[in-house]
């Protein structure tokens, strides 16, 4: 279980250092639009691609930011509650959280069915969007996984509550 | 139950999950998902869910957000703030809690190319915390001036928050971060006020510094240039029409990478953090955003946001009041909730109701920036003084907390005067095309 935990972190950290990569690719082709924009020669589809990549920064960085514990809370009542309550609220929590990034794996894959089958594409570039929505599944399932990780090391007693794991690697953007 | 009721019993509860420290992007999507299910049905909730996540993360308007926060992060690991604050202490080294008065300065410029209040008081207290030690400053003035100083990221552009306000309400982008402007040059000269008064009542808390010459202070404006070619550049083009908000921060990303390189200050461990930051907190916002786009949508069927407006607009109260109460209701939010998630969600309730009165939308966005800002360094969840606290762990919180409170005070009169004044914030975007 422990190396399966460290798989995942891993593979989170590698789905953020491509979501870093998209950043920098959106910066560069937003860059070379606007200059070449100056010589009447624009980059077709910036818009577009832009767009895409835009989604893949968000989405592909879900994974490393809940394992990161990156993502807002209130944590100000909950640090003043016993251990055995902070642990019955970590694991309500999470489960709701579980449930919550299941609906949207099941439904992020439908949608892109949907997609599919009505064959939507972009304006310029004809690229259609049902990949992304695959995409953004797949990141979302990645973070169920993480959600149930926590969920399962607090049960067994292996971890704090709202513990920070360790990643190794942190996929070779650090 | 009536719609109404069902809204308001969905944010009673989104209130009560809030504090069970559940990210609140997912409990503003949860309560908004179950709140749906229950008013129409779990299918149409379901794909609800998955457009909102969808449209927010493929956004070509969102892709601002992730620009302008790396932007913010390699200045950050270009140390260009470091710079800032040396030709601030030299200008100012002459007036009585010169060193303070110079981090808010070098806050408020290093504002101008970050829109991060985080960011600006990691880097303060890194840089001239010590400083204001070495001159036996005293905690509060010195923690609460870098508190205080931090907070301008968020009103003097670029601004994430003002980004994110511009999108949930169709407002112009550049046209807020022209707002922001005259206000955060006003309420920085209002803190080196508050800082100067202090100094003067209590010389003892701030020793005067080391005298620089007339000679030393004119080549130490030197210090400013990175930060005014990179202003000019980002805002001078989106002011100006040449850019889209996207584009202005795709070329902020690029002239902060080319001065860094330039310098020799951004090293490669810098730029990678700086990549790997920003896709973070860019995720952790579009989450947020998301999740209030869900929960705007539940909250939309039961139309409590209409009966809100019709009931607050409807009471025997002058416009003001009314605006003192919202005001009143961002400062006690702002207390115990993150500014963003604070925002995104009052704005289906309270964006309507203020329109309605016949106040400029920009205008208000300009306010509740102020107000989040206060937000930021009032107890119990004042992000700023977290911030400070974790690298100078040796200072207690309550001096911190302390330490802001005349900076507070200074914020509450900034508000006020721009409740008397809106042209302060709104003289700059009506010179915009």
């Amino acid at each position: 279980m422990a190396a399966f935990g460290k798989g995942i972190h891993r593979f989170s950290s590698i789905l953020n250092w491509v979501a870093g990569s998209c950043l920098i690719g959106m910066t560069g082709l937003t860059c070379t639009d606007v200059v070449l924009r100056l010589f009447r020669h624009p980059v077709l589809g910036t818009y577009e691609i832009v767009g895409f990549l835009g989604t893949a920064v968000a989405s592909l960085a879900v994974a490393y930011t809940t394992v990161k514990r990156g993502h807002v809370s209130v944590p100000l009542f909950v640090m003043r509650m016993p251990h055995r309550v902070q642990v019955i609220i970590h694991q309500i929590t999470h489960f709701l959280s579980i449930v919550l990034f299941g609906f949207l794996t099941v439904e992020c894959i439908r949608y892109g069915n949907d997609l599919k089958v009505s064959g939507e594409t972009s304006l310029t570039l004809t690229l259609p969007f049902y990949p992304l929505l695959y995409g953004m599944s797949l990141s979302f399932f990645i973070v169920c996984i993480i959600l149930w990780l926590d969920f399962w090391n607090v049960l067994r007693g292996r971890e704090k509550p709202w513990y920070e794991p360790k990643v190794t690697g942190e996929g070779g953007w650090k | 139950m009536s719609p109404t009721v069902i809204g308001l019993v969905g944010l009673v509860i989104l209130v009560i999950v809030l504090f069970s420290r559940m990210p609140v992007g997912f409990v503003m999507a949860l309560v908004g998902f179950a709140g749906f299910t229950y008013m129409v049905s779990m299918d149409t909730a379901l794909r609800v869910l998955a457009k909102d996540f969808y449209s927010m993360f493929s956004s070509y308007n969102m892709t601002v957000v992730p620009l302008f926060i790396l932007m913010g992060q390699i200045t950050f690991h270009a140390g260009i703030s470091r710079r800032l604050f040396d030709t601030a202490y030299k200008i100012f080294d002459y007036l009585p809690g010169g060193l303070a008065i110079a981090t808010v300065g070098a806050c408020a410029g290093f504002a101008a190319i970050c829109g991060s209040t985080n960011a600006s008081v990691a880097t303060m207290t890194t840089v001239a915390l010590p400083e204001m030690r070495r001159y036996k400053y005293g905690t509060s003035l010195s923690t609460g001036s870098i508190v205080a100083g931090g907070s301008l990221g968020i009103l003097i552009p670029p601004s994430v928050i003002f980004i994110i306000y511009g999108i949930a309400t169709e407002q112009s982008i550049g046209k807020l971060f022209a707002a922001g402007i005259l206000p955060g040059i006003l309420l920085s000269f209002f803190f080196c006020v508050t800082i100067f008064i202090w100094a003067r009542l209590r010389p003892e808390v701030a020793p005067r510094g080391r005298k620089t010459t007339f000679k030393e202070k004119v080549f130490a404006l030197s210090g400013i240039t990175e930060t005014l070619l990179l202003f000019l550049l980002v805002m001078g083009g989106l002011f100006l029409g040449f850019f889209t908000p996207t584009e202005a921060g795709a070329i902020g990303v690029g002239g902060a990478i080319i001065l860094g390189l330039v310098r020799r200050r951004l090293t490669w461990g810098g730029f990678s953090q700086a990549v790997t930051e920003s896709t973070k907190v860019s995720c952790m916002i579009l989450v947020i955003v998301s999740g209030a786009i869900m929960f705007g949508h539940f909250l939309a069927i039961t139309r409590v946001p209409f009966v809100a407006a019709n009931w607050i607009g409807g009471l025997p109260l002058p416009n003001y009041a009314i605006m003192a109460v919202i005001v009143v209701i961002y400062l006690i939010g702002g207390c115990f909730m993150d500014a963003l998630a604070m925002i995104l969600l009052t704005i289906p309730i309270l964006f309507p109701l203020v329109t309605a009165m016949g106040y400029d939308p920009i205008w208000f966005g300009v306010i509740i920036v102020l107000v989040a800002e206060m937000g930021a360094m009032t107890p119990p969840v004042g992000i700023n003084v977290y911030v400070l606290s974790g690298i100078a762990s040796d200072i207690p919180l309550e001096s911190i907390f302390k330490g802001a409170l005349p900076f507070v005070l200074s914020v509450l009169t900034c508000v006020a005067l721009l409740i008397a004044f809106p042209q302060i914030a709104l003289l700059l975007p009506n010179l915009m095309k």
